[in-house]
């Protein structure tokens, strides 16, 4: 009794150390909400978790818009609103119509000073071959069909068409794009006609009030085209899955989670009969989110919103220990004594904490960062909840109840409990046993697998299918996979990448692929610029140049300055002055350094066979095919075998734990009911036809953080009485109201999560009897001392 | 879209204008009279559903000791399809519709990508519009100027509006008889100078694939 009022007066001051922790950081508090954020640094090799990160920037802020109507010229007019629209809202960079021709212009003026050292392999090859005269042709026919203004120019620039060829190739412009009368991107797609509008957000898609701004100007801009006759937008972007994602979690949120309130409210009020019982309830679980969020601003530096709802959640199960003390309160009625109560409930509920706060902080050791937080989350949260209770409660709860539990419910309690309890005393339960083997061992026989990320996270099918048509329309096939090259310098990365060009070059030639992005092409290797030059005086000594400008009649001092410019030797394109300006480009290469390293992605274009491919470059040093959807498959693998392997040290854990107050036997029938529960619900699962993967097993590991609780309760009280029976019962039902309804998520993750949370739940208080098996004695000791 | 008709034929070429003045002293803006002739004219030439003829383009380089000539045949079709075949001094074909360029050249076919040679993609951006669409239209991209030099023969000036533009055009003069163009002058900041000469009279057969 003593030790019970020592420890509540500590939960007290903990509970006012929290609320002051709580006070000040409130106003430092920061939220964090990029998705990759969540996932742990999971590069196989070095470099590769930024190369990810500058592709899937790059990727991810680009918004692009389809409109079409009855009358092209009523949705160009349409387009200029909308483009004017989105560029009010600073949730975008940039929202345009036509080319940004400018940072390609720089780079065309750079390039054209260093005419002789750019050579396309077509045009190296026809120079190695000697076949002058056909590129003195084509040149001649280049300048003298080409209509319109700007021949001398061009002629200055690029008096043998190599530069433009060489551009060409650098830059294939996507197929599918045209201009308008009005200098517009169109795109002609079953038959109609499309306005392009390009658009950059001006952060993460996966920022909330990005993405409420960016919805708002979108409806805006939209409405007026949509009004149009005939009118069709077809929209791509990760934006538009964040907001589809977003408006899914709001809608299960305002369904689901709004369910589950009601229905817990509903079941408090009916068993305890006082709003003001209700209220109190919710305290423990308020000031424990607020320790949740204070203790994880301080370790992390940032809360991230997923933590904070899946953390909430978890600190949710905090309504036990309310519970136990409501149930223990009601069922002493006018014998009520706080200090009593303390005295029964200090042992189950701290032992229920220290299972649960160890289960939860177990989830740290799986290296996911978004279940560290979660787990930080939790544990803090919980931890604070319990002092309520414990500190709290007892103060305010002084008196008997006014009201106690109707007599229907306590006649009821007991008739369920006589009946339920016997689980544990079946004199000869070998053929339940035997029948209960042979269910899990048919359901478990069917043991599947299913690691895929895109069987659990299907997005939403009409995005799927615009981003379809899109990519179809403007001939886009940029594959997910790339290559990651690596070398200690620039010039030695430069001539990996143009053997990694060569070997692609080839496998194009196999139409293994359509083709690739390296920096490589846009900037040659000083070697490669020098094979380049050798092969350009070849050319000119060969009389290419002299041959068009005779033909053309070109004046003599032109010509001598041409001359000079062309001949001038050693010089070559260097990466100081190209870097910058190539930078720039929207689509410029990726390429960046760490650990004093050099890296480039190598992007793809229309693969057709990737296994091809990668068995190619596996045979290139320093050379690395990534394949992010795979690999993100692997690392959910990963993490189903970790939570596998963490969830068996937990019971391993709990159990040793466990022996020291109940012996071995007593250890083993505490764990045994959770153990079984989630044994069946994975045979039930396989036998419904799903597959297991890791939001199974972190199920798991709540079914054991839970069913345990259920067990210590029932082996504290030794089974006596119906307060712990109300208590676990109503448990059971919050439970299930709060996680299982998350089985009806459209989300298949999230769903397997709660079905499989339902089930195990509702078995492990159905098996929780099991536990009076382990009292010393045995059973028919129990049964004597309880009949 | 607008009016489809084919409104600027061409000619030009002997129209001599009054002494000591251009076209360019006769803007459009602000002046009802002349928007007036302008909107009737490009009434007239929007009932046009189809024009073709030849083409001759003399370009006039300062680099160059002699002009560069080309010919070879042009036409638009009622749906917008703009064809503009080069015989001389080399065959190659270049088809236009709603923004989409074709190059055709020794029966092969390559779709050209404005981003690969933008200049060539407004050469056959203007020359689209310049025939299909309304002078209102190409108020957009152009301060118009405009005058009748007799009862028949007119002349139109267009200076760009846009500043990367202007980079590669100084002004452009069109002149037409009736609802016909018959001659186009581009002049370049440089002093260069292209001049189009159109001429309507039925082709003769087997002209066509001639080559140098």
């Amino acid at each position: 009794m003593i030790l019970a009022r020592r420890v509540s007066t500590a939960c007290l001051l903990l509970v006012v150390l929290a609320v002051l922790l709580f006070v000040f950081s409130l106003p430092r508090l920061q939220f964090d909400n990029d998705i990759l954020a969540l996932f742990p640094d999971s590069a196989d090799f070095q470099g590769q978790s930024q190369a990810d990160q500058l592709l899937a920037e790059r990727i991810t802020r680009q918004v692009f818009l389809l409109l079409s109507a009855d009358d092209y010229s009523q949705i160009q007019e349409a387009a200029e609103l909308a483009v004017e629209t989105l560029q009010a809202c600073d949730c975008f960079a940039h929202a345009r119509l036509e080319v940004d021709a400018e940072p390609t212009a720089e780079l065309h003026s750079l390039y054209a000073q260093y005419l002789p050292v750019l050579l396309t392999p077509e045009i190296r090859s026809q120079i190695q071959a000697g076949d002058i005269d056909r590129i003195a042709q084509n040149a001649l026919r280049r300048l003298l069909t080409n209509p319109g203004t700007g021949l001398t120019h061009q002629l200055r620039q690029d008096p043998l068409g190599t530069l433009s060829a060489y551009l060409r190739e650098v830059r294939p412009g996507l197929q599918g794009v045209q201009l308008d009368d009005r200098g517009y991107l169109s795109v002609r797609h079953n038959g109609q006609r499309f306005v392009l509008i390009q658009a950059e957000l001006a952060g993460s898609p996966y920022g909330l009030t990005l993405q409420s701004e960016a919805r708002a100007a979108l409806n805006e801009a939209l409405e007026p085209v949509r009004a149009l006759d005939g009118a069709e937008v077809i929209h791509t972007g990760a934006l538009f899955y964040t907001l589809s994602g977003s408006d899914q979690a709001r809608q299960e949120i305002s369904t689901v989670g709004l369910g589950s309130l009601l229905g817990i409210c509903l079941l408090l009020l009916l068993v305890f009969r006082s709003p003001w019982l209700l209220l109190l309830a919710s305290m423990p679980i308020a000031l424990g989110v607020a320790a949740g969020l204070s203790v994880t601003y301080w370790v992390f530096g940032s809360v991230h919103v997923i933590a904070l709802v899946f953390g909430a959640s978890l600190t949710g199960v905090a309504i036990d220990y309310t519970l136990h003390f409501f149930a223990r309160r009601q069922f002493q009625g006018s014998a009520w004594q706080p200090s009593e109560g303390l005295a029964h409930l200090l042992a189950p509920l701290t032992l229920g904490l220290i299972t649960s706060v160890a289960g939860y902080l177990s989830f740290t050791l799986a290296g996911f960062p978004g279940f560290s937080q979660i787990a930080v989350f939790s544990a803090a949260g919980l931890i604070v909840a319990y002092a309520t209770v414990m500190g709290v409660f007892p103060r305010l709860l002084t008196r008997s109840p006014k009201r106690p539990l109707s007599p229907t419910l306590v006649r009821g309690l007991e008739h369920w409990r006589s009946r339920h309890w016997r689980i544990a005393t079946v004199r000869h339960p070998g053929w339940l046993v035997l029948v209960a083997a042979i269910f899990l061992a048919m359901g478990l026989s069917q043991w599947r697998i299913n690691d895929d990320i895109r069987t659990m996270q299907v997005p939403d099918p009409s995005l799927q299918a615009m981003e379809s048509q899109f990519r179809e329309a403007l001939g886009e096939r940029t594959a997910l996979q790339y290559l990651l090259v690596d070398a200690a310098s620039r010039q030695r990365l430069l001539e990996r990448l143009e053997r990694v060009g060569q070997a692609l070059d080839e496998l194009v030639s196999q139409d293994a692929l359509d083709g690739y992005q390296s920096l490589a092409q846009w900037l040659p290797s000083q070697a490669w610029q020098r094979e380049n030059r050798q092969l350009w005086d070849q050319l000119l000594e060969a009389g290419a140049l002299a041959q068009v400008l005779d033909e053309l009649q070109v004046s003599e001092p032109f010509r001598a300055e041409l001359h000079d410019r062309l001949t001038d030797t050693d010089k070559y394109l260097r990466w100081d002055e190209t870097w910058p300006t190539l930078s720039r480009l929207p689509d410029a290469p990726v390429y960046f350094t760490e650990n004093e390293r050099h890296f480039a992605a190598v992007t793809l274009r229309g693969l057709e066979s990737p296994a091809l491919v990668a068995e190619r470059v596996a045979e290139l040093n320093s050379v690395h095919w990534v394949d992010p959807v795979a690999r993100t498959n692997r690392l959910l693998a990963d993490y189903r075998r970790a939570a596998g392997v963490l969830l068996l040290l937990a019971y391993g854990g709990i159990a040793l734990l466990l022996t020291r107050r109940y012996g071995a036997k007593g250890a083993l029938f505490a764990v045994a009911p959770p153990a079984i529960a989630s044994l069946a619900s994975l045979a039930i699962l396989l036998t419904l036809g799903q597959s297991i993967n890791v939001f199974n097993i972190m199920a798991l590991l709540l079914v054991l953080g839970i069913g345990v609780d259920y067990t210590l309760f029932l082996r504290e009280s030794l089974g006596k009485g119906c307060d712990t029976l109300l208590a676990i019962g109503l448990s059971t039902c919050t439970t299930v109201l709060s996680f299982g309804l998350l089985s009806l998520s459209s989300t298949a993750a999230i769903s397997s999560f709660g079905l499989t949370l339902l089930i195990g739940i509702v078995l492990a208080f159905a098996l929780a009897p099991l536990t009076l098996k382990g009292i010393n004695g045995g059973p028919a000791k129990w049964l004597a001392d309880n009949n | 879209m607008i009016n489809r008709a084919p409104w600027l034929l061409l000619l030009l070429a002997l129209a001599v204008p009054a002494a000591g003045e251009s076209v360019f002293s006769y803007p459009v803006a602000e002046n009802p009279e002349r928007q007036r002739q302008l909107s009737t004219l490009a009434e007239t030439m929007s009932a046009t559903s189809r024009i073709e003829g030849r083409f001759t383009q003399t370009k006039h380089l300062q680099i160059l000791e002699q002009p560069l000539v080309s010919r070879g045949r042009f036409s638009l079709d009622d749906e917008g399809r703009f064809s503009w075949e080069i015989h001389q001094p080399f065959p190659q074909a270049y088809h236009f519709r709603d923004g989409e360029l074709i190059r055709s050249v020794d029966g092969e076919e390559e779709r050209v990508a404005p981003a690969d040679e933008p200049s060539l993609h407004g050469f056959f951006q203007f020359f689209s519009a310049l025939l299909q669409l309304t002078e209102a239209d190409l108020g957009v991209h152009f301060t118009r100027y405009f005058r009748h030099l007799d009862d028949e023969q007119w002349e139109m000036g267009l200076r760009p509006k846009d500043r990367r533009m202007r980079r590669v055009l100084d002004d452009m003069v069109v002149l037409g008889r009736g609802e016909r163009i018959q001659a186009v002058t581009l002049k370049e900041p440089g002093g260069d100078r292209t001049e189009l000469n159109f001429d309507y009279h039925r082709e003769e057969a087997g002209t066509s694939g001639e080559s140098p």
